[in-house]
């Protein structure tokens, strides 16, 4: 085994348990229900390449050929030319097994494993002879072009590095006692950081019970002196005031300890983030060895000769960052060289120096680290790209000719495109680009793509510095709270109702010498299905974020550039470094959200991609810019969060703007500050009930004409009959719920108050 | 009571421990956590259940399908919340108020289930579980029990995670 590959084995057997085992869950949720056959079989490749990628640059020949086997038996499948028959997904998961079985080989640098991966490689290639009725394993879909080379894609020589037999069996135990001594895995550290986001959320709750028994205190404090004060008291009088004394000790001294725990647990907390933090970052220069190594696999592969240089590889990255960036560079350095290098001979006779380069350059600024990969290749052929754009179906050739050149380029990051006509086991099966996309998508970077005819190509992703927190700018509608990255925010504007002009039903607005398009974000998340089409604009003035002007992830026949966009909302809370996390798998994919920022309460709100809410803009309809008269503010008062959702939901649509508290409580003081229409009110809640909150505002002359709906699931006679005593103007049963029959109680009332 | 007496005292309870839970696979019982919602009860194997507690937040998701309540974290984990009863359009009329959540695994996935109410564990013997038939919406339901007078919809993890709905780039709309 040679050095580069004994520093880095420990890694890929680690990724290949990952990967065989990932494949082997999608060959099995595909079987269990085919209907998500399209959805899993794109992982399966993904997965099944980035194996066939590593196993490929470390030289291990077998596992790459196996990986490579198992998508050519799978490709009729991709392309629905043939059903995934339970005999395929057995073959499949057998090659898997033999992966797996091949690791304490590949440690121990024996034979172990070995046949069965051939054996395994063997019937994947038989039966894809069967399916295409080819004597290669080659594609021989829609991609390739059968006047064409094909390339090479048969049995790879073994590994000249790995020598069977030549290390003692126990060179596996040595490799488990290091793997134990230097390594904290990933799923390791992301589990401290699922502890770190517990303990903040918990740091959060206790400081809001601080707060809360201090004002406990307070209270106390104010009844045992007004009874000090009133100086006469009677025998009955006094034993009150002693007890009342006796529960103020007792809360200070809660109060006293809660305060305590609350600053030992900040203490803990900081100093445990701040270890997380240090434990995350390491230098670049672990990414030197598998680029270097796929580097010269790449140019075993393909014949070409490249030097690759890397300079920048001091700088400390996020180790998950790292771990998320490294396939993705992986495979941008084998693109290089596949497509962009070109052969020593062609090479001296355009006068180039007969050794192609390729750089990886690594550079942080600010809060962002940028990797570029540079080679001094052919540059993409543009034309090349159009023209398989409009064979594949994806323009019209009329499209194609408009395309600019940043969409040309564009086309290049779509699943399964490819310009090379032969499938290799380095490049040519579309699969690459797109994951590369994908991967700096998850990380909040962006890709940006330039090239010259001749000169070569330059690949350059920025990605926020750690993944561990991220600067976010934090903005609310009604009571929604979204954050937007603040690299992508390029200024808030607080804009004055009339300064928003409607041209041709969009509205407009001219600041410093710029025409911005604004939309509210209501429009974008949907809210318009739900009866809000159109502008409300009430307040006087509202804040304007005006996005970062960014070239679009434009599609064909869409403008490479385009007007600014402002987002309308609410309001504005500030920036914030926050702990972002990925969107659990359900909501992967739901424009525009692109992950999701924990707050300190423990609360997580939507980190939107500015990116997408850019198309969701350019595809909103035109609309008419009218602004929606309110038919008043309605408090809902409830306990359940559903609930609350359900009926605020409910009152949007029919035109009231609503308020939501989570208890009697929390109702009285926000009617203290915000004059409020009508309540509905849940019964059982916490701190106050509706019953007392309908006692509280009758008592209250401020407050005593407010109309009450109490809606609960208590509906017998006797707690309606309460509830109508205690003040209430309605008493609605939430079993027998009805959207029509609250709506038309809620008009009535408020008709009635007015 | 000295060291050994308490080594002792351990091993003695470590047995029993184990026999009673080899007794009850004799039997033939499953375990299963049972929770409304939706007037509706459900069952889910205790042993996928990772966590059972209060939701304290959930974040409403923007134009999000009507099964997917909103995200939280909850002991850590950021989850999708799961109304299993609309996801089945199982629901009935009525609002349901919810402020409980299960966390439940299959594989490396997660997802929350909410619950209007935790009825806690059930011991269920196989023979009063039945083999059903539902709809085509809740046709990953094949299992139910009458325990108590109480009919309990057994979930299968696996089965309800997959469900098309639930995989990545299904959930707008």
């Amino acid at each position: 085994m040679d050095d580069l590959l004994r520093q880095v084995i420990d890694v890929y057997v680690q990724e290949v348990r990952e990967q065989a085992q990932r494949i082997a869950e999608a060959l099995l949720r595909m079987e269990e229900n085919a209907a998500t056959i399209p959805v899993e079989i794109e992982e399966l490749y993904r997965q099944a390449h980035s194996l066939k990628g590593s196993s490929g640059s470390l030289g291990i020949a077998d596992l790459e050929q196996l990986a490579h086997a198992v998508e050519q038996v799978l490709m009729p499948v991709r392309r629905a030319n043939a059903a995934l028959t339970p005999a395929l997904v057995d073959l499949c998961l057998q090659a898997m097994a033999a992966a797996q079985e091949r690791i304490p080989g590949l440690l121990a640098e024996t034979d172990v494993g070995r046949v069965e991966v051939e054996a395994a490689i063997r019937a994947l290639e038989r039966t894809a002879q069967g399916q295409t009725g080819a004597a290669a394993v080659v594609d021989s879909g829609p991609m390739s072009d059968s006047s064409l080379d094909v390339q090479e894609s048969g049995p790879e020589p073994a590994s000249p590095s790995l020598k069977p037999a030549e290390v003692a069996t126990g060179s596996v135990l040595a490799h488990s006692e290091n793997i134990e001594a230097v390594r904290i895995s990933i799923d390791h550290l992301r589990g401290f950081e699922r502890r770190s986001d517990e303990f903040r959320a918990l740091r959060g709750r206790l400081e809001r019970h601080l707060t809360e028994v201090s004002q406990i205190c307070q209270t106390l404090e104010r009844v045992t002196g007004e009874l000090r004060d009133r100086g006469q008291l009677d025998e009955s009088e006094k034993q009150q005031r002693d007890e009342l004394l006796r529960v103020l000790r007792s809360t200070r001294t809660l109060r006293r300890e809660l305060a305590e725990d609350t600053e030992s647990l900040q203490a803990t907390t900081s100093e445990f983030d701040d270890n997380l933090r240090t434990m995350r970052l390491v230098p670049a220069s672990f990414l030197v060895q598998p680029l270097t190594l796929a580097v010269r696999e790449a140019c075993r592969v393909t014949g070409r000769d490249a030097a690759l240089e890397i300079v920048g590889d001091q700088v400390h990255i996020d180790r998950l960052l790292l771990e998320e960036i490294k396939n993705p560079l992986l495979h941008l350095v084998r693109n290089a060289i596949d497509h962009g290098i070109e052969s020593r001979e062609v090479r001296e006779a355009i006068g180039k120096p007969a050794r192609g380069r390729v750089q990886c350059q690594i550079e942080q600024h600010g809060g962002e680290i940028s990797l570029s990969i540079h080679d001094d290749g052919r540059g993409i052929d543009v034309a090349t790209v159009r023209k398989k754009a409009v064979e594949r179906g994806l323009v019209t050739a009329t499209q194609a000719d408009a395309l600019s050149e940043k969409q040309i380029y564009d086309l290049l990051l779509l699943p399964g495109f490819s310009t090379t006509d032969t499938v290799t086991t380095i490049s040519g099966r579309g699969v690459g680009l797109d994951v590369v996309k994908m991967a700096v998508l998850r990380m909040h970077g962006q890709l940006e793509i330039q090239s010259a005819p001749g000169r070569g190509t330059h690949v350059r992703i920025t990605v926020p510095m750690t993944m561990a927190a991220s600067r976010l700018m934090l903005f609310a509608d009604r009571d929604w709270v979204f954050a937007l990255p603040q690299s992508s925010v390029s200024r808030v504007a607080l804009v004055r109702r009339d300064r928003l002009i409607s041209v041709g039903g969009q509205l407009i607005l001219r600041t410093d010498g710029e025409t911005i398009k604004v939309v509210r974000l209501r429009q974008i998340i949907g809210e318009a299905e739900q009866g809000m089409s159109g502008h409300s604009l009430q307040a006087a003035s509202m804040p304007v974020l005006i996005l970062r002007s960014m070239r679009q992830d434009s599609g064909p026949g869409k403008k490479a550039e385009s007007m600014p966009l402002g987002i309308l909302c609410e309001r504005t809370l500030g920036e914030s470094d926050l702990v972002l996390r990925a969107l659990p798998p359900e909501l992967q994919g739901h424009a525009p959200l692109s992950s999701v920022a924990l707050l300190a309460n423990g609360s997580a709100v939507f980190v939107l991609s500015a990116q997408a809410l850019i198309s969701a803009a350019d595809a909103l309809p035109e609309q008419t810019n009218r602004v929606m008269t309110r038919s008043g503010t309605v408090l809902v008062a409830d306990d359940s969060i559903t609930t609350r959702s359900l009926l605020r939901s409910v009152l949007e649509v029919s035109g009231y703007e609503v308020r939501t508290a989570a208890d009697g409580d929390e109702a009285l003081r926000l009617i203290a500050n915000e004059p409020v229409s009508l309540i509905v009110s849940d019964v059982r809640m916490p701190r106050l009930d509706g019953l007392s909150l309908v006692q509280r505002l009758r008592g209250d002359t401020r407050t005593a004409s407010i109309p009450v709906v109490l809606f609960s699931s208590s509906d017998s006679e006797e707690d309606r009959r309460m509830g109508m005593a205690a003040g209430a103007n309605a008493y609605l049963s939430k079993g027998a719920f009805e959207r029509g029959q609250l709506i038309d109680v809620v008009r009535a009332l408020l008709r009635g108050a007015a | 009571m000295s060291a050994r007496d308490i080594e002792n005292e351990l091993r003695e309870r470590a047995t029993r421990l184990s026999r009673s839970s080899a007794n009850k696979q004799q039997s033939g019982t499953e375990s299963f956590v049972a929770f409304l919602i939706g007037k509706q009860c459900f069952g889910v194997p205790l042993q996928s259940v990772i966590y059972a507690g209060r939701l304290r937040h959930l974040t409403p998701i923007p134009n999000g399908p009507p099964y997917l309540m909103g995200i939280t974290l909850l002991a850590g984990h950021l989850i999708s919340v799961l109304d299993i009863a609309a996801l089945f359009s199982l629901r009935r009329p009525g609002v349901a108020d919810v402020n409980s959540c299960l966390i439940v695994e299959s594989g490396p996935r997660k997802i929350g289930l909410a619950a209007e109410q935790a009825l806690g564990i059930e011991e269920i013997p196989h023979d009063q579980i039945s083999e059903i038939s539902l709809s085509e919406a809740a046709g990953s339901i094949r299992r139910a029990a009458f325990v108590e007078r109480m009919h309990i919809l057994l979930l299968d993890p696996q089965a309800v995670l997959a469900d098309p709905r639930l995989l990545r780039g299904h959930s707008n709309g």
